[in-house]
């Protein structure tokens, strides 16, 4: 029950980031909560839930922007799998790591859906790097500490099968 | 669960990595939604619509802010450039009246058989009990007095002092002016006497003539001052009384003193010392 409340809860934030881009850039710019909270749930959430939850949440991404099904899915879940990878190894409550960290997987997320639409539909979105891709970027990493804080305190992804603590524990920080 | 604990999370990994591979490679084969995403669409909408409504009033506020705050430089440029506009229009509606004044009084002047000599009026006391204006032409400019000054259409009065560069003009409402006039269809003579605000009165007028409203006062050309035919005014009133030996007619002036500001100065023909 409380997993399916954070599935209802991201559905709601990526339904929120689509008016937040219409109300304040006009539909220009995406402020992509919907990946801070993928990045979030690699440092909070169990490998398979965490997955089934980025997987679904980047499906949802994928109906509600019109892109190729599975595309935001298959990234997203690329992005949770990273998040998972590197929670155990970094000391993850730090604002410039959280900044840099979430900023450069925007910006790689962008990359990559420039190369898909490159390699698969053979759309040029290329140009789109500097007045898109990379404003969202940077947006995404300074507001990411606080989302990651505002995540935390709401509690999103406790009770939903966190694993984070005693991973880290178990391996250390850097 | 069947599988080895240890294979358990890399399989159920890679299960949820092939079905997003799954999706996205069907999905570009295949550019028609599939049925998950109509699902997905149709699940979501309600929720969407439901954020979407206070969003959207929150987003009318703030495009109206946003609007209210680009409007407001607008409008204050908008508002600089009203009043600057109307200043000129104000200038240029002077100018256009002024140009219409001009013309007729050089209407006035073309159809005039005498010399004449165009002045501005720069002053007037119309609370004392003097009905008098100030014009800016004085004795340099070859006025003297008595000389007739009139505007559109009739006579004003007749300068009553002069100086170097102003005169002083007695207008015909004032109490202490008479003129000899003639009833320009009875032609019957009589004398106009001005009547400050009320107008003129028109006396010794016969009461055996009868005198109509309407009827226009003309100069007579006695007494040397004003030459014959000058329009004056209209009849307003006229009435006999048994007491008395002439009618009573009350004259409405052609020119409203208030709103002369030129007038033509009618000059002596050369030669002529009067």
């Amino acid at each position: 029950m409380r997993y399916l409340s954070l599935l209802f809860f991201g559905t709601i934030v990526i339904c929120l980031q689509t008016m937040i881009a219409n109300l304040l850039f006009s539909g220009k710019l995406v402020v992509e909560l919907s990946l801070l909270m993928v990045l979030s749930a690699g440092f909070h959430l169990t490998w398979v839930k965490g997955g089934i939850f980025c997987f679904i949440t980047g499906f949802l991404l994928d109906c509600f922007m019109g892109s190729v099904s599975g595309l935001f899915a298959l990234i997203y879940l690329a992005f949770f799998l990273l998040a998972k990878f590197v929670s155990p190894r970094v000391y993850a409550e730090k604002i410039p790591f959280i900044m840099i960290f979430v900023g450069l997987c925007s910006l790689v997320e962008g990359l990559l859906v420039i190369v898909f639409y490159r390699l698969a539909l053979d759309l040029d979105k290329f140009p789109h790097v500097g007045d898109v891709f990379l404003p969202q970027a940077i947006i995404v990493g300074l507001l990411a500490p606080a989302f990651f804080s505002l995540f935390r305190s709401l509690k999103v992804f406790s009770h939903a099968g966190t694993t984070r603590s005693a991973e880290r524990s178990a391996i250390g920080r850097i | 669960m069947l599988l080895p604990k240890k294979y358990r999370l890399g399989i159920s990994i890679s299960v949820i990595i092939t079905m997003a591979l799954f999706i996205l490679l069907y999905n570009l084969r295949r550019p028609s939604p599939g049925f998950l995403r109509k699902m997905a669409l149709e699940m979501v909408s309600p929720l969407e619509t439901a954020i979407n409504l206070p969003l959207q009033g929150l987003a009318e506020v703030w495009n109206g802010y946003i609007f209210l705050v680009g409007r407001e430089a607008d409008n204050k440029r908008l508002r600089e450039r009203n009043s600057q506009l109307l200043g000129e229009l104000v200038k240029y509606r002077e100018g256009y009246n002024e140009a219409l004044r001009l013309q007729k009084i050089v209407k006035l002047r073309d159809s005039l058989p005498y010399s004449t000599l165009a002045a501005r009026v720069v002053g007037r006391n119309p609370s004392s009990i003097f009905k008098m204006i100030l014009i800016n032409r004085g004795e340099s400019d070859g006025l003297r007095v008595g000389l007739p000054v009139m505007a559109v259409p009739g006579l004003v009065g007749r300068i009553l002092e002069t100086s170097w560069h102003v005169s002083r003009v007695l207008l015909i409402i004032d109490e202490n002016s008479n003129i000899d006039v003639l009833l320009q269809e009875s032609r019957a003579q009589g004398m106009l006497q001005g009547a400050s605000a009320s107008g003129c009165n028109l006396k010794y007028v016969s009461k055996t003539i009868d005198v109509k409203a309407g009827e226009v006062i003309v100069s007579s050309g006695l007494g040397g001052i004003f030459p014959k035919g000058l329009p004056l005014g209209v009849v307003r009133s006229a009435s006999k009384k048994e007491a008395d030996l002439f009618q009573r007619i009350t004259v409405a002036p052609f020119v409203d003193p208030a709103g002369i500001e030129e007038v033509l100065v009618l000059l002596p023909a050369p030669g002529d010392s009067k």
